[in-house]
This record gives structure tokens, sequence and C-alpha cells, in this order.
């Protein structure tokens, strides 16, 4: 049976993570009537334990595979598209399904876009087969949202002088830094060796107690995991608590919007979803904002088939969907033998808990060796590796030759390895370029739990990417050489991370070429607003929710001085 | 495929799988009518399927004592309550049906070559025949993917909180010097009881407000 909201809302938003977040907080606050339909549950803070069970071994923070599954479509080793899908694969394409996102287990590492990653084809020029383009908006644009982030969500951090410091509104961070391991002094040392320095890394997580939420408890979990403290800057913690009390916003848990439905024109008039026992509701408002992280933001514009959208809402040129990007770059690592340290070292280094924190920026651009050509590059993060226990175990199953390590020489090399070594990682971050070859689209047999097409993702890389992740990563190994550090590694590849997606139905002033227009909303769509990382037609060289956080408190202004005209 | 088989990594940028599609590794059945002469889990009797649980308990327990044998100063496998955490796993309907059904079907398939090799079953051989036919099956495909999928099993009971029945006495944890997070997991919060959710039966119960009278109620 199908049933209706009575209540009209002002706005109805899809999502609750980062990109939902801003525009709930600034609406609720606003005095606006805000219904927000998040598919997932609503895990409260007594929820979340430093349980590896829960955070890294079930699906619970996630669905489960047999349920809803993506399909990821590639080109194998011998040429061929090859789909598959992630229940077979195991690959899990899934973030944070539930109230505030994937936010709630963001590592919360937050850094701003440089002004040149706005302007990207005009500074460092075409590249064949990616699709790179300019932003509509610029660096100058943005940058009050920036700093509005760092005051409301919480951004601790401590500003150093270096070449690709961003501009800024303000003099430092509204918090300062959390307390670090003795590792950081040393690639801070081993940076300098090499001439340049080591950033100081932002984070989103609270050194210092704000209204209700404390300080960081340094638990020694922290990505995967969600927050016990309320240090984390989570959309749930940091925007949505507090629009929940202006009693302006009403929050769905387990509604999963699968239609948004036109009046035949180009307004969007209910959005059509399953509650939590599987029955069709809908729910009516003025204003429709969509913010279900970007590959389930484009698979649900494309399954909203309507009169006069045959192709899916929005999707009046066929580009919904399209130039989807990730993160590019890889990981590495390298590892400290306790007993090759002086004792003190060895002890200051074991503590758990405290972070690393340390980024390297020296390489934002640089000039390529062999053609002079300058070049867009990156930045490499470094971390301890997590301490969730099975995880670092299932890293030893394997001997040197890819042998199956089990009996006493399995003991043995777990004792050691838990015992006697810390392992200190980097991971690398450079733009992933927009092509024709990364795309979403619906998958034509698979179905989820309910009956509806799952996404189904072409995944391709542009050879760019791994040049440049290449080149950073014999950066970054250097700094790794320089600290002392023994066998030392670095994997790049185009593999996507599914925690770094964005693109999809990118903004810009051309409708012809563009989904959304420079303020997010829907160019065929009159009510239709985008506010997760679906915009971004280039991603950067840094993780995206701070920009993502940023451009929906940026969107949620525009909405506002919309409803009050 | 289920987070019990693969884990999530905390990296930003997860690795694949170690291990292609499962499918991949059914085992080649070499004499097929063994498997049909030998109903080894599958027989309908009482006192078959008696001697059926006591050969499957010896041969999950043989196959974990030699994958975590005893060693000096560490736990062995009765301490990490691996046996019993096996089983709660492929009775665990949460979990994807298939895999527990691989997991179960790798134990017949060990016994197949047992029967293949040397005409008995698995638990019939000597303790040092035993361990040798493991680490013949660990050089197969089949038998390298199943046998990692047991010492998943055996991690997760080595190194999950002690709430699960497993790292009896914290053992897995003190062997290895690991420091668990804190808050730690407790009945409430724990696995499969957060999914079962009290907050969730209350947003129902408004969704159904908003449903049937239109009322709008604000949230406090």
């Amino acid at each position: 049976m199908e049933k209706t909201l009575k209540q009209q809302w002002d706005v109805c938003i899809v999502g609750s993570g980062a990109g939902a977040g801003p525009v709930i907080y600034e609406l609720s606050k606003a005095g606006f009537k805000v219904l927000v339909l998040e598919k997932g549950p609503w895990f409260r803070t007594g929820d979340f334990s430093k349980d590896e069970m829960v955070a890294a071994r079930r699906s619970v923070y996630t669905p489960r595979l047999q349920d809803e599954r993506h399909v990821l479509e590639y080109t194998n080793e011998e040429g061929n598209l090859e789909a598959k899908s992630t229940y077979d694969s195991g690959r899990d394409f899934w973030n944070g399904n539930c109230v505030g996102g994937s936010s709630n287990f963001m590592s919360g590492y937050f850094q701003r876009l440089k002004p040149q990653d706005f302007r990207l084809l005009s500074e460092y020029g075409a590249i064949e087969g990616a699709n790179v383009v300019d932003w509509p908006i610029s660096y100058e644009d943005l940058e009050p949202y920036y700093t509005k982030v760092e005051q409301i969500v919480g951004v601790s951090g401590r500003l150093i002088d270096h070449p690709f410091q961003e501009p800024r509104s303000t003099d430092d961070f509204p918090y300062p830094p959390l307390a670090e391991n003795v590792v950081s002094s040393w690639l801070d040392k081993a940076a300098e060796s090499l001439g340049y320095p080591l950033v100081p890394l932002p984070r989103a997580i609270l050194s210092q107690p704000s209204g209700e939420r404390h300080a960081c408890v340094y638990s020694n979990y922290c990505g995967s995991y969600g927050c016990s403290s309320d240090a984390k800057g989570s959309a749930r913690v940091a925007l949505i608590h507090k629009a929940l009390k202006t009693g302006n916003c009403t929050l769905i848990p387990n509604a999963k919007v699968y239609h948004l439905e036109t009046n035949g024109k180009q307004k969007i008039v209910r959005a059509w979803f399953y509650d939590a026992k599987g029955q069709k509701q809908k729910a009516e408002a003025g204003i429709f904002v969509v913010a279900a992280q970007a590959v389930e933001t484009s698979r649900l514009l494309l399954m909203s088939k309507n009169p006069g959208f045959p192709d899916g809402l929005a999707n009046h040129n066929g580009q919904v969907g399209k130039n989807l990007i990730f993160s590019a770059g890889g990981t590495g690592g390298g590892d400290f033998f306790l007993a090759e340290l002086p004792e003190k070292e060895a002890k200051q280094l074991s503590v758990p808990g405290l972070f690393v924190n340390r980024s390297l920026h020296q390489y934002y651009e640089y000039r390529d060796e062999k053609t002079g050509q300058r070049m867009k590059g990156g930045t490499v993060d470094f971390l301890f590796e997590h301490a969730n226990p099975v995880s670092k175990a299932m890293h030893r199953k394997w001997d040197d030759e890819g042998n199956l390590r089990y009996g006493a020489a399995l003991k043995e090399d777990l004792k050691n390895y838990f015992r006697k070594v810390r392992k200190l990682k980097f991971e690398i971050f450079n733009d992933w370029l927009p092509t024709d070859g990364c795309f979403v689209r619906l998958d034509p047999k698979v179905k989820d739990k309910w009956g509806d097409p799952v996404a189904r993702i072409r995944i391709d890389y542009h050879p760019h990417d791994l040049e440049v992740g290449e080149f950073l990563a014999g950066q970054a190994k250097k700094i790794m050489e320089a600290t002392g550090a023994k066998n030392i590694y670095a994997n790049v590849s185009g593999s996507p991370p599914p925690n770094l997606q964005a693109g999809g139905c990118r903004f810009g002033h051309d409708a012809e070429t563009s989904v959304l227009d420079p303020d997010c909303k829907a160019h065929s769509v009159d009510n239709l607003y985008i506010t997760d990382g679906s915009f971004m037609p280039t991603g950067g060289s840094v993780t995206y929710t701070w920009t993502i956080y940023a451009n929906a408190f940026r969107v949620a202004e525009k909405i506002i001085e919309r409803l009050r005209k | 495929m289920s987070k019990v088989l693969h884990n999530k990594e905390d990296s930003l940028f997860p690795s694949p799988p170690k291990l292609p599609h499962r499918r991949k590794f059914i085992r080649q059945v070499l004499l097929s009518g063994i498997a049909v002469q030998l109903p080894f889990f599958f027989s309908c009797s009482e006192e078959r399927k008696d001697n059926t649980i006591h050969r499957k308990t010896d041969l999950v327990n043989t196959i974990q004592q030699i994958l975590f044998p005893d060693t000096p100063d560490s736990p062995g496998i009765e301490d990490t309550g691996a046996f019993a955490y096996f089983n709660r796993i492929v009775r665990d309907e949460r979990l994807d049906p298939e895999e527990r059904e691989y997991l179960q079907n790798g134990l017949r398939w060990v016994n197949e070559t047992a029967q293949e090799e040397t005409k008995k079953d698995f638990v019939q051989l000597t303790f040092p025949q035993q361990k040798q036919l493991i680490k013949k099956i660990s050089a197969y495909s089949w038998g390298e993917a199943w046998l990692s999928r047991m010492l998943t099993v055996i991690f997760e009971a080595l190194l999950l909180d002690p709430i699960y029945g497993v790292n009896l006495q914290e053992s897995g944890w003190k062997w290895l010097g690991h420091v668990p997070g804190s808050p730690r997991p407790s009945k409430r919060n724990r696995y499969p009881d957060i999914l079962i959710r009290k907050e969730e039966f209350i947003a129902v119960s408004r969704l159904e407000q908003l449903s049937n009278d239109g009322k709008h109620t604000k949230n406090k």
C-alpha cells in the first residue's frame, strides 16, 4: 500500500552525509521545514565502540552485498571489457550507509583544494583523452565556506609557510593541532634534509571540546570507526544534531528513495521511497536536494525517468553519470624495527593513539624532468598502519613468494610483526583525470533487494594519472629513506578507492556539457540541487570531504536566498 | 561476499582482495564417484549423523590445529575459541549463504582428497599424514583459497574482542602485545545486536504517525 507523508516540506533532502549535512543545518536554522530521507539506519554515538567485528569484519555500517551490490566494469589484462558484481568479487563499493553517511567513518584528513585546482585546464592545458575543464567558480568563491567548515564542523591544525599554502581569510585553524607521535618529528627532519618542509595535516577532529562535543581521546581507532567522543566532524554530530534541535528538521532513517517524480514539466513534485518495512511512501516538497554520494546520486537520477526526461532526470544531454572521478595515486610504506632503535625512541614510537599528521605538498606542481613541462602533481599523507589487529594479521598470510603461510611459521611471523615492527604508511593523492571511460549507468540485469537496477560503474583511468602517481611515490620514498625506515615500497595503480568518489553530475556554465549550473541546481530541472561530490568536474589532489562540505554550505546559501524571495 | 572473508581496509586506498572470485576454486573432483559413495556430512540415519558430527568436529579441529599449532609461549587453537567460532559463522544467517556453504564444502573437499590419495577419511589418517595432506592441498588453487578462508576465521578468533567468545582471556591480544581501543563493545552494540535497533522502530512509528494523521511532531 502506498502512503503519502501529509506534511509539505520546504525542502526534501536525499541523503545525510557530508554533502547533505550543511544544507540540513543551514536551512533548518533559517527556519525552513526540512525533510531528510536517509537510506540507512540511525546509529547514535553510544552505538559506536572500537570493535573491529562491527567496523570492519561485518556489513553493519554498509549494506550486505547479497542485498545490494554494484557492478564494476573494467578492461581486463587481455584488453576486453569485463563486468563483475561486487557480491561476486568481494570488492565492496559501499561506504557508510547510515545517518551522517561515510563522514562518520572518515579519518578526517582535511585539506583544501588549491586555487589552480579550479582552473586545471587554463593552468596546465588540455591532456589528450581527458575531459579536463575549469570550474565555473574560483577558489576565492569557495574560501569563505572552507573557513565556515573549519569553525562549524571543526578543523584542528597548524599553519606553516610553504610554497603551496592556499590563501586564507583567517590567520590559523580554530583548534590547535592534535597530539603527535615522535615519528612526526622524524618526518620533519627527513624532509628538511631534502630541502623542503612537510605540512602539518589538518584534521576534522576536535583537539579541544566544543559545545556538547568532546575532544579527541586518542583511542587509536579512527578511520573506519564511528567516533565515541564526538570529536570527529561527522555530518551527524557537527550539523544534523544541531538541525534537529531547531524543530524544523524531520529525519527518517531506513528510507530508500528510488524515484523523483516530476509534474511532467521541469519540476519535481515528490520523492518516492521505501520505508523500513519495505512499503512505498512519498514525500512532497518545494525543493529537492540529492546528496547520496556520487555513484548513488547518478543512479537515482537515471532511475527517475519522467515525461520530458526519458533517459533520467536532469539527463537532457546524456551527461548524468559521466566523468566519474576518484582519487588517483596509491599507497606505500616502510617498517621501523624497534630493536634497531634506541630504547627511548622505540618506546616513543610504540605509543598508540597519537597521530602522524604530516603531508607532502612540495610537489603539488612540478616540472617534468624529460620535457620541462609544468605538471600538476599532488600530495602525500603519512600515517601509521591501522591498529585493526585482524587486518594486520591478514597481511601476514602470504610469504614473500606469495605462498600461503600457516603453522608455526605463521605464528612466528605474527609475533615478530606485531611485537617488533611499527609500519609507517603513506598515501598518494593526485588528480584522477575525467575521461569518457569512467562513468555510471544502470545495470540492465542486476537488481537490488527492492528490485531496482543497481549502478554499473565503468572504471578507466588515464595513463597520466599513473605517471604523476609514480613521480609522487618516488618523492615519498625519499622521505621514508631519510627517516631510516626499512622495507620501503610503493604501489601506484589505477584501482579506484571507493571512498573517494566524485563527479557524475559536473557543474558548469554550459547546459549542453554539464548537468548542474554554477549554483549546483540542475540546468534542466527547476527545483533540483545536488550537493555531494557529484558536482566536481575535476577533483584536485587531496581528499574531497572538506570541499564537499564547503560547497554544500555555499549551495545552502543559494537555496535560502531563493526561498526567501 | 561478506566481510568475514575480506577485510575492509582502513586505508583510503583499499587493496583488491588477494584472491580472485571464489567460484574459480570449486574443486575439480578427479574421482567424481567418490563424493556420491561417501556422503561424508550428509548421511541420514541417526547413527551416521552422530558419527558425522564427531568426524566433522575432528576434521575442523585437526585442520585448525595444523593451521595454528600449539607452540611455546603462545595461545593454542583452543585458547582462541576458533572451533566454536567456526560453527557460529556457518550458522550465522546474516552472512552470505554461499560463503557459509563454501566454508563447509571445503571440509568435504579435504576429505575427498584424503580418499583420493589414501583411500581413507581424513580423520583416519595419522597426524603427520594429515599435515602432509594439508601441505599438498595448500598447493592447489582451491585448497590455498579455502585454507586462507579458514585462517581468516582463526585470525578473527585470535584477535576480535572476547565478547564474541573468542580470544579467551584476551590471550591473542596479550601474546601479540595488542592494545584494544576504548570503549570496548558491549552486549548492546556488538554484532549482531547493533543491527537490532530500537531507534529504528521509533523512527518507523513516527513515520506512520506522519502518514496517518498528518501531524508534524517536531524533533526534540
